[in-house]
């Protein structure tokens, strides 16, 4: 009798423990991506993914150092190229792996990371040497103010911060749009401006960068017009487009610039020395810190719309 | 052909030199307005008909650009005669020594410390690209000096080693500079554009060590019969190389500190001259400044003019680039016509 | 023009190797003197610092009266010719000019060059013989045409003493009495001292006035001709047994 009993209340035990077992399993195999891992696409239009939980990521880039700092990131960052200095205190704490272009793919490997963020493509034989080590890579190469906000767009997404990264959006709107609508009340024309990148030889920044965008959006019309990123041009050329300002994107100073432009003194810019050399970290790098260069710029080409 | 035509058509290239370089550029100009230019440019006025702007091009940016190619071009042509003649080597250019090297390494010190130290360090870089080459000549001639008495072959070996030194130098920095070192790049590949105070200072100053180079023209004659014999008839051969190579290293370093190094003109030329001329330095020298001064405006020109035409506005080729791949060709159309009038 | 050339004491050393050793001795005007030795007894080194191209050296120098670091090159170059004995062959200049090159002691700096200059030099060519190759390059010439050039360019340069390294080094039989003949003439008729140093013991003995035997650095022996080449001296001097038989007085060697 007690048998009998006994064989009845295990099958019925089993319901539970068959559908608990089921659940577990359930649970306890592959996850659809959006709850344990994050995926981004990168400006070459790859997709990348990683893991959400204790992602490591190591960046060349200065600019998406700033980013991925803005939106959170601490501990995972880890590694930096020495060009990263930015905020200076945190940066100080995170191993270094070398330059941009001289990158020690022996430091990288060595930090394990999940990703690395790089901003332009990289030569054949290092990405091959990446992938054979598993690194995958990000390249983050914004080419505008759109694309630098869709990049923090799909570093949200990438490490699971999509919050984080649409309020920087948010606010990087906001300012950007406060300058814009600054300069736009006052309804001056575009300032015709030449961006320097080089002097010698010669290379401007046309409107397809960022930071011809900035000047843009600051209210310049950006010369040469032409459709290349960033175009050589004979000081003859100059002197024909005869630019009204001139923004200077490169390691020099005021003095030193006009001292060696003196035979191109007859250009609009230089005769009334509306020269500015914005901060090079915040107008070249492509970070967070690019609308106080775009405040900048508006602040040298339209004053009058800053009183 | 007689001696006689062989120098006009010598001097009228000069003056075609002269002129197709400040006619032709990326912008266009009427041929007329330029000439018109070129005739008032004495005053200094505007001349009228002619647009202000390229009224500027002209006289701001081409004429000095193509004067500079004369200083430069002429002074390292001579340095590249003078240093054949001292060495007994027809390879010899004025980089031989170690010039270039030395003087590529104060522009790379210059650069890296602009970014190091501070943005003036740019404005200096031609000063520390002058030490650098004028540095490496004593160097050189230091380290060549056994017992008071300096042999050719040690020369040139030192120039060797003293260039290697430099150079890598010149590469350490680059690396340091990492990112940066597209500046040093630029640098290297020579060329003749941007603002030169010095220009006209570095002209006279070519001028009066091209004019001092030819008193010795007789010397270097004589050098060509072997040390000894060249004593023997009464040449002070030790003096005249110490004070020759300073003369023309300080030429070369001149043009080098505000041009970078633009090479093959030191070679090439000397030799044409030589298989025109012939073999007296009281000619050479004469021609060879001549024919310097008008092959580098030349050479600059069509690296602006024809890659513009090519590939798109803009576009220019470095002038060391167009010297060497117009030099290469003719060099060896040279070799093979005129083997048996070549030297050795 | 009477001048002549002194040593005193004159040594010099190679890597601490003495190549000439205290030599002293009077080379007397208008004499024609021979200096034979075997190879490496430092007869060339003991003539290039004669001449002064070795500056290194202990002792001293004299012409004239006058020490050899107080002439200045050109003013020695007036007195003084030395031949080395490998002229260059592959030099691009003419004869003409090669042999104008002999005036450079005249003329200074920014001298043009004189008829009287040009006059010298084409009556040192027409001494030589060549001047029919006037305009003629180095390269096309024989050897024995080369080394008239360079003798030319010697006379051109109109010194009284002539310092000669094995000027008949690796020419036919035909030139070498020439240059020899040549040589005394100089001698004899313009009253030039010359100074030869040679191998050719034979031409030696019949055309110099003096020889000095040198060997390891020193003077073995000097005199006469007749008095200084015999078997006893050349055994010693040059380590080979040889014949010396005589042609009116003059001594000639017979291996």
């Amino acid at each position: 009798m007690l048998m009998n009993h006994n064989r009845i209340s295990h099958k019925r035990a089993l319901l539970p423990l068959v559908v608990s077992l089921f659940f577990v399993i359930l649970l306890s195999g592959p996850m659809p991506s959006r709850l344990s891992a994050g995926t981004g696409i990168d400006s070459r239009g790859s997709r990348v993914t990683v893991p959400d939980d204790d992602v490591r990521v190591v960046s060349l880039s200065p600019g998406a150092t700033e980013i991925l700092y803005a939106m959170g990131l601490r501990e995972q960052i880890a590694g930096v190229s020495v060009t990263s200095d930015y905020p200076p205190d945190f940066v100080k704490t995170r191993p270094k792996v070398g330059g941009f272009s001289t990158p020690s793919l022996e430091k990288i490997h060595s930090l394990s990371p999940d990703v690395l963020i790089l901003t332009t493509v990289v030569p054949l034989n290092i990405k091959q040497q990446l992938d054979s080590l598993g690194i995958q890579i990000f390249v983050s190469e914004p080419n505008s103010f759109k694309e630098l906000l869709g990049s923090i767009d799909q570093f949200g997404r990438l490490f699971n911060r999509e919050e984080e990264s649409a309020a920087l959006i948010h606010d990087l709107r906001n300012t950007a749009g406060e300058v814009m609508e600054a300069v736009r009340s006052g309804s001056i024309a575009p300032v015709k401006t030449f961006i320097e990148v080089y002097d010698n030889p010669l290379y401007a920044a046309g409107r397809r960068t960022l930071p011809g965008d900035l000047v843009a959006m600051a209210g310049g019309r950006v010369v040469p017009d032409t459709d290349k990123r960033y175009p050589r041009i004979s000081e003859e050329k100059l002197l024909l487009i005869d630019p009204e300002a001139v923004i200077l994107g490169h390691n020099t100073d005021m003095e030193l610039f006009l001292s060696s432009h003196r035979h191109l003194s007859s250009i609009t810019a230089i005769r009334n020395r509306k020269v500015f050399v914005p901060n090079p970290d915040e107008f070249l790098r492509p970070g967070p810190r690019v609308v106080f260069a775009l405040r900048d710029i508006a602040r040298f080409l339209h004053p009058e719309a800053f009183e | 052909m007689k001696r006689s035509i062989q120098f006009f058509l010598l001097f009228l290239l000069l003056a075609v030199s002269f002129i197709a370089s400040t006619a032709l550029g990326s912008v266009t100009i009427p041929f007329g307005d330029t000439v018109r230019v070129l005739l008032s440019a004495v005053s200094g006025k505007a001349v009228p008909g002619v647009s202000a702007m390229h009224h500027d091009i002209i006289l701001r940016i081409r004429i000095p650009r193509v004067l500079l190619g004369m200083v430069v071009g002429g002074g390292l042509a001579v340095s590249g005669l003078v240093f054949q003649a001292l060495l007994k080597n027809p390879l010899a250019d004025p980089y031989t020594l170690g010039v270039s090297a030395g003087a590529s390494f104060g522009a790379g010190l210059a650069l890296f410390l602009s970014y190091v130290a501070g943005v003036q360090f740019k404005s200096f870089l031609p000063a520390f690209a002058f030490i650098g080459a004028v540095s490496t000549v004593f160097l050189v001639y230091f380290l060549a000096r056994t017992g008071g008495r300096v042999q050719v072959l040690t020369i040139i070996l030192s120039g060797v080693i003293v260039s290697y030194l430099f150079s890598s130098g010149l590469v350490l920095i680059m690396s340091l500079m990492g990112d940066k070192s597209h500046e040093i790049v630029f640098w290297l590949m020579g060329s003749l554009a941007g603002f030169h105070s010095f220009l006209l200072p570095a002209a006279c100053i070519t001028g009066a060590l091209s004019l001092f180079i030819f008193s010795f023209y007789r010397d270097l004659d004589l050098i060509s019969l072997g040390d000894e014999q060249a004593l023997a008839l009464g040449v002070n051969t030790e003096v005249v190389r110490i004070v020759l190579f300073s003369m023309t290293s300080v030429l070369t370093a001149v043009s080098v500190s505000m041009t970078g190094t633009i090479g093959f003109v030191g070679l090439i030329i000397p030799h044409s001259m030589r298989m025109v001329f012939g073999p007296k330095h009281k000619t050479l020298i004469p021609t060879t400044l001549a024919a310097g001064a008008l092959f580098l405006p030349l050479s600059d020109m069509i690296g602006r003019v024809l890659p513009s035409v090519l590939f798109g506005s803009g576009m220019e080729v470095p002038v060391g680039v167009i010297t060497s791949l117009f030099g290469s060709p003719f060099f060896i159309f040279l070799l093979i016509r005129g083997k048996k009038r070549l030297w050795f | 023009m009477k001048t002549a050339v002194k040593a005193r004491g004159l040594t010099v050393s190679y890597d601490g190797c003495p190549v000439v050793r205290g030599v002293s001795l009077d080379i007397r005007e208008g004499e024609f003197l021979s200096i034979l030795g075997p190879n490496g007894a430092g007869k060339t080194t003991l003539v290039r610092a004669l001449t002064g191209i070795i500056k290194d050296v202990g002792g001293e120098v004299l012409l004239s009266g006058k020490k050899l670091h107080e002439y200045s090159r050109r003013e020695f170059a007036r007195s003084v010719s030395f031949l080395p004995q490998m002229p260059p062959v592959s030099l691009p200049f003419v004869v003409s000019d090669i042999v104008m090159m002999g005036r450079f002691p005249y003329l200074r700096r920014f001298e043009m060059e004189k008829p009287r200059d040009a006059e010298i030099v084409r009556n040192a060519m027409r001494l030589m013989g060549i001047e029919q190759y006037a305009k003629r390059h180095l390269m096309e010439l024989s050897g024995g045409e080369v080394k008239r050039v360079f003798i030319a360019q010697a006379v051109a340069q109109e010194s009284d003493i002539l310092f000669l390294d094995e000027p008949t080094a690796g020419l036919d039989i035909a030139y070498q009495a020439e240059i020899f003949k040549m040589l005394r003439d100089f001698n004899e008729n313009l009253g030039k001292t010359i100074v030869l140093v040679t191998h050719d013991i034979n031409h030696a003995a019949r055309f110099a006035g003096r020889i000095i035997l040198f060997k390891n650095g020193s003077i073995a022996e000097e005199g006469k001709p007749e008095d200084v080449v015999n078997e006893d001296t050349v055994r010693s001097v040059f380590s080979t047994e040889v014949r010396v038989e005589y042609d009116n007085g003059v001594p000639y060697v017979l291996m």
